[in-house]
């Protein structure tokens, strides 16, 4: 009943969009909405009114005045104007709440590293004095950002059930089983195990949940599967090879933030763990596009298969590779910015900033690339094997 | 040779190798892509508006990726027409939110990393925010796009009786299809490079709330799900462009076959 419900709403939703009006399911999409709103709107409410739920002290601000400060020069004869910002702030929980309390803070045009406030902005202070049980100075310790995370996650499930429909439900639950089989990795590292195995097997898992939730359990999720696997390995085998051949020459670890293990084991997971979804996009593509051929003429070649599939692979090569690059690139921009602007040259900042980056997004290329003819070959036996075993 | 040089060559050997001569194009578009990525920072760091200059960037890089590979048609046009939609829809439902979440620049945490640099640096961190999200779906967005747009040109082909409406549902079924894999993908791509962060948040003995309110971690969420809505909001808008563009036809034309008649 549910299932074929949310499909309508995509029917209704197609309406919308061209134009013509259907009445009862006019009525089930804005039957969906109004939930989905009314869900929507509890939960942010809940998100901004949740201070009695946190241990650390939270303040609201009620007041800001900004007043200029003198001009501050770096190094590179840059000169930046820097504010101080005088906030009275009310605490929200705990055993002060009600206080009123004065807070301080420095801001600067670029806010590289500090942050400037608002009137009603949360942030969680540190106590440092109190006198006669009243708060006699505190500072800012964060910004309280929930509420923020949990607007941009209702707005992505609100739009992922409307456009996706039944479909965007499936995506968004493989999603999801995907971060806890994500977290029992690292949760199994912490205790000891080794990262590497405890990911190649978590691996194997991750596409098996994904392949099998996106299309479902067959003959062309069986190739996309031992596709993806095969693909895998042996990007993975070409990325070890070559970092052991050059004696991981031009691979500058310190890049890695937060690191206080060994990084070496942990960048290798990760490149696994990163590969995965190109692939499994590419044997996903491949195995149905063969299969979608072979069952609407069975009697096509061999040789006519692996071509179509070839000529499929070709097309979505590019820009999945472009996908990658830019995905893992983008997060770099901030870091070469501010390398730029301290005067470090291109050359430079690609060697040491971004070069794990880079290796992370050629290793998927890679990967995309090498699971095109490996899931040709593996759909094609599948395909022919089963026909064989038909009567 | 160092590693970085030595996958570049395999890479390009192997989509030489399965792709031919689309497969050179293809590692070509990738190079001058990532090039033109860096003539973008470039040019904000002297001081020209971070935020257009980004748009303007992804209109480039989003030409380049489609009319090269895959040529100038009414498909990629359409295309091209919803990937500048998205990004602007993009700009629109998340740089209020990325800006008030004060995701901007670097945390505590990150604090050694950045210490022998100067923080002044005259470029507005909230712009780059949205800079970095929208650079970072922009890829993912030409992929969905270009996959949907082509199906419906292939469809449009050869059913010369579909109607508008059929043609723009199929693009919306395909589109669907397309969405869960490219979820996946990009979820892997980030997640990959989530790890270190959340070990690292292990290490600290942070807490679930400390987490959810930590720079590092929002400002990563916020780019793996701003850049789910932007392959969502893709999906629906390439098939209306696309349904729209390949039933239109010029007018010029049409006169001048009357007149031809």
């Amino acid at each position: 009943m549910k299932i074929s419900f949310r499909n309508e709403s995509i029917n209704g939703l197609v309406l919308i969009f061209t134009g013509s009006s259907n009445k009862s399911k006019a009525l089930r999409i804005s039957a969906i909405i109004i939930a989905l709103m009314a869900v929507s709107i509890f939960g942010y409410y809940f998100m901004s009114t949740n201070e009695a739920y946190y241990s650390r002290t939270i303040a609201k601000i009620i007041s800001v005045t900004q007043t200029k400060e003198s001009l501050a020069y770096d190094m590179n004869g840059n000169s930046e104007q820097i504010y101080k910002q005088n906030m009275k702030a009310v605490v929200m929980n705990g055993i002060h709440k009600g206080e009123e309390i004065l807070l301080e803070n420095r801001t600067s045009y670029s806010k590289v590293t500090d942050s400037s406030y608002n009137v009603n902005d949360e942030v969680f202070i540190r106590i440092n004095k109190v006198a006669a049980d009243k708060i006699a100075s505190a500072d800012i310790k964060d910004f309280k950002r929930d509420k923020y995370i949990s607007y941009i996650a209702i707005l992505f499930i609100i739009l992922i059930v409307l456009i996706g429909g039944f479909k965007g439900l499936r995506s968004l639950t493989s999603v999801l089983v995907n971060i806890i089989i994500c977290s029992i990795v690292i949760e199994l590292y912490l205790h000891g195990f080794n990262l590497i195995l405890v990911s190649s097997i978590a691996s194997i898992l991750f596409i098996i949940v994904s392949i099998a939730l996106v299309s479902g359990i067959n003959k062309k999720t069986a190739s996309a599967v031992i596709g993806t696997i095969a693909g895998t390995f042996f990007s993975m085998m070409i990325a070890i090879i070559v970092i052991w051949v050059t004696k991981a020459k031009g691979l500058y670890y310190e890049e890695m933030e937060f690191m206080v293990r060994p990084p070496e084991e942990i960048f290798i997971a990760e490149i696994l763990i990163g590969t995965l979804g190109g692939i499994m996009d590419i044997a996903i593509s491949i195995s149905s596009a063969l299969n979608e051929l072979f069952e609407k003429s069975p009697a096509i070649e061999n040789k006519v298969l692996i071509k179509s599939g070839m000529e499929i692979g070709k097309d979505i090569m590019g820009t999945m590779a472009n996908t990658l690059v830019f995905a893992y690139v983008s997060g770099s921009i901030p870091m070469i910015l501010l390398w730029l602007r301290n005067g470090f040259s291109t050359f430079t900042i690609v060697q040491f900033n971004i070069c794990l980056e880079i290796i992370r997004a050629l290793v998927g290329s890679i990967g995309i690339v090498i699971s095109i003819p490996i899931t040709l070959f593996i759909s094609v036996l599948l395909i022919r094997k089963t026909r064989h075993g038909e009567p | 040779m160092s590693v970085p040089f030595v996958l570049l060559i395999i890479l390009f050997v192997l989509m030489i190798a399965v792709g031919g001569k689309r497969g050179a194009k293809s590692f070509f578009t990738l190079i001058v892509n990532f090039v033109t990525l860096f003539i973008m920072l470039g040019i904000m760091t002297i001081g020209v508006d971070p935020l257009k200059v980004t748009i303007i960037g992804c209109i480039i890089i989003t030409s380049i990726t489609l009319f090269y590979i895959n040529g100038f048609s009414k498909k990629t046009v359409s295309s091209l027409l919803s990937v500048i939609i998205v990004v602007l829809i993009n700009i629109i439902l998340t740089f209020k939110m990325a800006t008030a979440a004060k995701i901007q620049g670097f945390s505590w945490e990150q604090a050694e990393s950045i210490s022998a640099m100067s923080a002044y640096i005259q470029l507005n961190f909230s712009t780059i925010v949205m800079c970095e999200i929208l650079i970072g779906l922009l890829g993912a967005i030409i992929d969905v796009s270009i996959s949907i747009s082509s199906s419906m040109n292939e469809l449009f082909n050869n059913n010369s009786s579909i109607t508008k409406k059929a043609l723009l549902k199929s693009g919306i079924n395909i589109g669907k299809d397309i969405l869960g894999t490219m979820t996946n993908t990009l979820l892997f791509a980030y997640i990959g490079g989530f790890m270190t962060l959340i070990i690292w948040f292990y290490d600290l003995h942070y807490s679930a709330l400390d987490i959810l309110n930590a720079k590092v971690f929002c400002a990563e969420v916020f780019q793996i799900l701003s850049s789910g809505i932007g392959i969502i909001l893709i999906i629906p808008i390439t098939a209306m462009i696309t349904s729209k563009i390949l039933f239109f036809k010029f007018p010029a034309r049409k006169a001048h076959l009357k007149a031809k008649t």
